[in-house]
C-alpha cells in the first residue's frame, strides 16, 4: 500500500488524535442511532496501527465504547503486522474487547519475501511471537485470525500448512492489489495462476475436512448458493464501509489506493459531515448498484452472482474507470467454477438470499383450527431453530464485546465458541441435538437481557455465560471428537444440556471443571487434581465407569409411550423460568409415577383426541416437573422462551395430565406462531374480559387463553361424547368452557385490533368451536 | 413486519432462515437481529386456573 498509486498517506498524521477519535466515535454513534443499527463493526488498521501505542489505542476504543454504549453493540478489531505486539497491547485489547487479526504470508520463506524491516532483516520471528501471544490461554479470546497476501512464488500448500500450524480461528487470503493499468504478475502460460494457487489450498482444505474457517472459500461457497458474501472481494452485495483517516477525513475503501492518486478521497470530513452525507458520495453510491453497476461483460458472465465483478479497485483501467471486469477475472471464474463443482450436500440446500421461514396456507389453517400436524409444527420448530441459533450467536457476540465481562470468563467464552464452531464443522447434527434443547433459548434470552442492560444495572452473571461452555462440551461429547472444554462452576455442580447433571461433592465455593473428549468416545471430567471421573459416550448418553456412580451423575431421563418419547427435564437450571417453581430432581418412585401417568395420558390423547397427536409428536420434546402447589391445585405452564417444553406438577389423575399437556402445548404452538407473525396490534393496550379469569387480560393474553381453551373444550367434549363413567361429570365442563371460548372468540374478532392474518386465525378457531355449540348437554342448554 | 394477506399461498415471516448458516457467521454478521427484539419482548403469562377441572375427573 505504501507503493500504491495513491500516496495520500504521506500527508496524514501518523497517529489519530484523541479529538479526532472522539469525533469519529460521535459520528458512528450518531449514524447507529439514526438508523437503529444493532451493531457496528470498527477495524483499526493502517499503515501499522500499533504505532499509535497501547495508550492511544485504548483511548480510541474507550471513546467508541462510551459513545455506543446503550445504542448498539460494537464489534471492534485491529489488523496489524504484529511486529510490535506485546502484553501491554494485549492487556489494553482485552480490557476494551479488541480482537486482533495478524498479517502473515505463510512460512518464514514466504513471509520474508515482502515483510522485512527497512534494513532487510526478517520480521518473521516477531510475527510468530505475536501469534504465540494470541494463542496463549490468557489472550486466546482476542485471536481473530490471519490475513495472508498471495505471492505465486510461494508454495500454496506450504503456506496453508504454516498458517494452520498457528491455530487461527480463521484465515483470509488476499490477492495483491492490482488494476488493468498495473496488472498482477503471472507466469507465462498460466492465465489463471492465482486460481491455481488457491485451488491447491482449497483441495487440501476440503480433503482435511475444512478444519478452519477460510473466509474467501466460504464466501465463494455461499455466493454460489445465493447467499451473501462475507468479504468485499467478491459478491454483489452493496459496500457498507467507509474509512476514517487519521486527520478525520472520510475515504472510500483503502483498496482504491491501487487505482489512481486521489481515488479513495471523498472530500468529506468528520467535523463537517455525517455518515449519511458520505453515503451519498458518487463513489459510494456506485458500489450499491449490484448487478446494474457492472459492465456488460460481467453481467453476461455465468458466475457473476458469485464474483460480483470482484473487488471494485481491481476493475480499474485508465479511460474506462471501473466499468471493466476484474483484472483477476480469469482467476475468479476458474476458482468459483472449481469450488462450485466440489459443493458438499451437507450444507447445500438453501434457496436464495434472504430466505425466511414461512408457513403454508394449509399449515395456518390447521393451526388456526386448534391443531397442526407434523408438517405445520415441524415448520414452527424450524423457525425456532433459526431463532435459537441467532440467540446463541448473539450471546457470544455481545458478551465477547462487553468490557464488563471479566477476563477469565471471556477466555472460557472464546474457547467454548471455538469448540462450538469446530463441532459444527465436524458434526453439525451433534450441535443441533444440544442447542435444540428448549431451555437453551431461555438461557440465551436471560443473557441477552442482562447484556443489553445499562452498566448501572449490573452485568451478566459469569455463571450464566458458563452455560455456553456447557453447550459446547455437550456438543463435543455427542460429536465424539477430540476436544477440551473448561467450565467454572459455583459449587461443583455442572449441567450439560441434553445429557444430565454432574454434582461433585467437595469444598464449598467455585471450582473449575475440565472436560476432555476423544474420538474414541471417552469423556474425562476433572475438578483440578482433586476429583476425576471417566465415562463412555454413546447416543444414549454417558456411562460412567470410573469411579462408578450413582451419586454424582444424574443423567437426563425420558418418558415414553407408543409413538412418543420426551425428556423429563429436572436438572437444567434454566428450566425454572415458569410462573411456578420447578420441582427438584425426581426420585425413582416419582419417576415411575411420571412414566405411568404419561403412558396413560398419551393413550387417552391418541384414542380420544387424535387430531392433537401428530403435533405433539412433532413438537413436544420436554416435560418439566413443577413443585406441587401448597393448596393442592394442579399447576402447569408453558414458557414463550422454551418452545417444545411443557411444565406441570404431576396431577393425581393421568387424565388431568393429558388435559394439561394439551392445554399447555396450545400455548407452545401459538407462541411459536407469534414469534413469526403479528396476529394483533401490539400497541393496543386495552384489557379485555376473559371468561376464565377474574382479572381483565391484554389482547395477547386473551388470544392465548382462547386458543388454549379450544383444546380444553375438545378434551371435555371427547370425554362427554365417549360415554361411560366420566361422561356425566364432563358434560357441565364441556358446556361451560365451550360457552366461554365462543364468547372470547367473538371478543377477539370484535376488538378491531386483529391483523388480517389474526382475523383468519381466530375465524379458524371459531370454525372449530361453532359446530360444538349444537351439541346438546342435558341440564346445561338454554 | 410482514402480515400476509388472505390470498397468499405461503405466509412468509420475517424470521431469517439461519439453519444452514454457521454460527460464527451469524455472530459476525449479526444475523437474525431483527427477530431478536420480538423474541426478547415481554409477554403476559398465560396461566389458567385449572382447579375447576379436577372435581370432574
Amino acid at each position: 500500500m505504501y507503493h500504491a498509486a495513491d500516496q495520500g498517506w504521506l500527508a496524514q498524521p501518523t497517529v489519530m488524535s484523541i479529538q479526532t477519535a472522539a469525533w469519529a466515535a460521535y459520528r458512528i454513534a450518531e449514524h447507529a442511532k439514526a438508523h437503529e443499527l444493532r451493531q457496528v463493526h470498527v477495524v483499526l488498521h493502517g499503515g501499522e496501527p500499533l504505532l499509535a501505542g497501547p495508550v492511544r489505542l485504548g483511548q480510541i476504543a474507550a471513546a467508541l465504547r462510551d459513545n455506543l454504549t446503550g445504542t448498539c453493540a460494537l464489534d471492534l478489531r485491529i489488523h496489524t503486522n504484529g511486529v510490535l505486539l506485546d502484553e501491554s497491547f494485549c492487556d489494553v485489547f482485552s480490557t476494551h474487547g479488541i480482537r486482533v487479526g495478524i498479517s502473515i504470508d505463510g512460512d518464514r520463506a514466504a513471509n520474508d519475501r515482502h515483510r522485512r524491516y527497512s534494513n532487510g532483516r526478517s520480521s518473521y520471528d516477531r510475527v510468530i511471537r505475536a501469534i504465540d501471544l494470541l494463542r496463549a490461554e490468557k489472550y486466546r479470546h482476542l485471536y481473530l485470525g490471519l490475513l495472508c497476501t498471495i505471492d505465486l512464488a510461494n508454495d500454496p500448500v506450504a503456506v496453508y500448512d504454516a498458517l494452520l500450524a498457528s491455530e487461527p480461528p480463521r484465515i483470509d487470503f488476499l490477492a495483491p492489489h492490482a488494476t488493468w493499468d498495473s496488472p498482477p504478475r503471472r507466469p507465462a502460460g498460466a492465465p489463471a495462476a492465482y486460481a491455481d494457487w488457491l485451488t491447491a489450498i482449497f483441495d487440501r482444505w476440503d480433503s482435511d475436512g475444512r478444519p478452519v474457517d477460510i473466509r474467501l472459500f466460504d464466501s465463494v461457497i455461499r455466493t454460489t448458493r445465493g447467499q451473501r458474501s462475507r468479504t468485499e472481494a467478491i459478491g454483489l452485495a452493496p459496500s457498507d464501509l467507509v474509512v476514517i483517516e487519521t486527520d478525520g477525513s472520510y475515504e472510500q475503501a483503502d483498496s482504491l489506493k491501487a487505482a489512481y492518486d486521489g481515488a479513495p478521497a471523498t472530500g468529506y470530513h468528520l467535523l463537517r459531515h455525517c455518515l449519511d452525507e458520505v453515503g451519498g458520495h458518487p463513489g459510494i453510491l456506485a458500489r450499491q448498484a449490484g448487478l446494474r453497476g457492472l459492465c456488460e461483460e460481467c453481467r453476461r458472465c455465468p458466475v457473476v452472482a458469485s464474483c460480483g465483478g470482484g473487488l471494485y479497485a481491481h476493475r480499474y483501467r485508465s479511460g474506462t474507470g471501473f466499468a471493466n471486469p476484474s483484472v483477476y477475472c480469469p482467476d475468479l471464474k476458474k476458482l468459483i467454477t472449481h469450488i462450485g463443482s466440489q459443493a458438499r450436500p451437507a450444507t447445500a440446500p438453501h434457496s436464495g438470499p434472504g430466505r425466511v421461514h414461512a408457513l403454508t396456507a394449509a399449515d395456518v389453517a390447521e393451526l388456526a383450527a386448534g391443531y397442526g400436524g407434523r408438517g405445520a409444527v415441524g415448520r414452527l420448530g424450524q423457525a425456532q431453530r433459526s431463532m435459537r441459533r441467532a440467540l446463541v450467536a448473539t450471546v457470544y457476540q455481545r458478551a465477547s464485546a462487553d468490557a464488563r465481562i471479566g477476563r477469565a470468563t471471556r477466555e472460557r467464552l472464546t474457547s467454548a465458541w471455538d469448540l462450538l464452531a469446530h463441532v459444527e464443522r465436524q458434526a453439525p447434527d451433534a450441535l443441533e441435538s444440544v442447542i435444540s434443547h428448549p431451555y437453551v433459548r431461555a438461557w440465551a434470552a436471560r443473557c441477552l437481557t442482562s447484556l443489553g442492560a445499562p452498566a448501572s444495572d449490573g452485568h451478566p452473571h459469569g455463571s450464566d455465560l458458563e452455560y455456553l461452555a456447557a453447550i459446547a462440551a455437550a456438543a463435543g461429547i455427542r460429536a465424539g471428537i477430540n476436544a477440551r472444554a473448561e467450565i467454572a462452576t459455583a459449587d461443583g455442580t455442572l449441567y450439560l444440556p441434553s445429557l444430565g447433571r454432574l454434582a461433585v461433592p467437595g469444598p464449598d465455593g467455585p471450582r473449575e471443571c475440565t472436560i476432555t473428549t476423544t474420538a474414541a468416545g471417552t469423556v474425562t471430567f476433572s475438578f483440578g487434581a482433586g476429583w476425576r471421573a471417566q465415562a463412555l459416550a454413546s447416543p444414549a448418553g454417558l456411562r460412567f465407569c470410573e469411579p462408578p456412580p450413582p451419586d454424582y451423575w444424574q443423567p437426563a431421563r425420558r418418558l415414553t409411550a407408543p409413538g412418543i418419547s420426551v425428556v423429563l427435564e429436572d436438572a437444567d437450571p434454566y428450566r425454572d423460568c415458569h410462573q411456578w417453581p420447578a420441582a427438584p430432581r425426581c426420585s425413582s418412585p416419582e419417576l415411575i409415577r411420571w412414566q405411568h401417568s404419561f403412558r396413560v395420558a398419551w393413550s387417552l390423547i391418541a384414542a380420544q383426541l387424535p387430531a392433537y397427536r401428530e403435533g405433539l409428536v412433532a413438537g413436544l420434546a420436554t416435560i418439566v416437573p413443577l413443585a406441587p402447589s401448597a393448596d393442592g391445585r394442579d399447576v402447569s405452564s408453558a414458557a414463550r422462551q422454551a418452545f417444545g417444553a411443557v411444565a406441570t406438577a404431576l396431577p393425581a389423575d393421568p387424565a388431568m395430565l393429558a388435559l394439561l399437556l394439551l392445554h399447555e402445548f396450545q400455548h407452545v404452538k401459538l407462541g411459536a406462531v407469534l414469534d413469526m407473525y403479528d396476529l394483533f396490534d401490539r400497541t393496543d393496550s386495552r384489557l379485555f374480559r376473559a371468561p376464565w379469569r377474574e382479572d381483565p387480560r391484554p389482547l395477547e393474553g386473551l388470544l392465548q387463553g382462547t386458543y388454549a381453551h379450544v383444546a380444553v373444550v375438545e378434551f371435555w367434549r371427547a370425554r362427554y361424547l365417549v360415554g361411560g363413567p366420566h361422561a356425566a361429570a364432563a358434560g357441565p365442563h364441556y358446556a361451560r368452557w365451550r360457552a366461554a371460548t365462543a364468547e372470547s372468540i367473538e371478543t377477539l374478532l370484535g376488538s378491531g385490533s386483529l391483523t388480517p392474518m389474526g382475523q383468519q386465525f381466530v375465524r379458524g378457531m371459531r370454525a372449530t368451536v361453532t359446530p360444538w355449540l349444537a351439541d346438546r348437554v342435558p341440564g346445561m342448554d338454554g | 413486519m410482514k402480515v400476509a394477506d388472505d390470498q397468499a399461498l405461503d405466509f412468509a415471516s420475517d424470521v431469517a432462515d439461519l439453519c444452514l448458516i454457521p454460527l460464527a457467521e451469524i455472530a459476525e454478521a449479526g444475523m437474525g437481529a431483527d427477530a431478536l427484539a420480538r423474541i426478547l419482548a415481554e409477554h403476559p403469562s398465560h396461566h389458567l386456573p385449572v382447579s375447576a377441572f379436577q372435581s370432574a375427573i
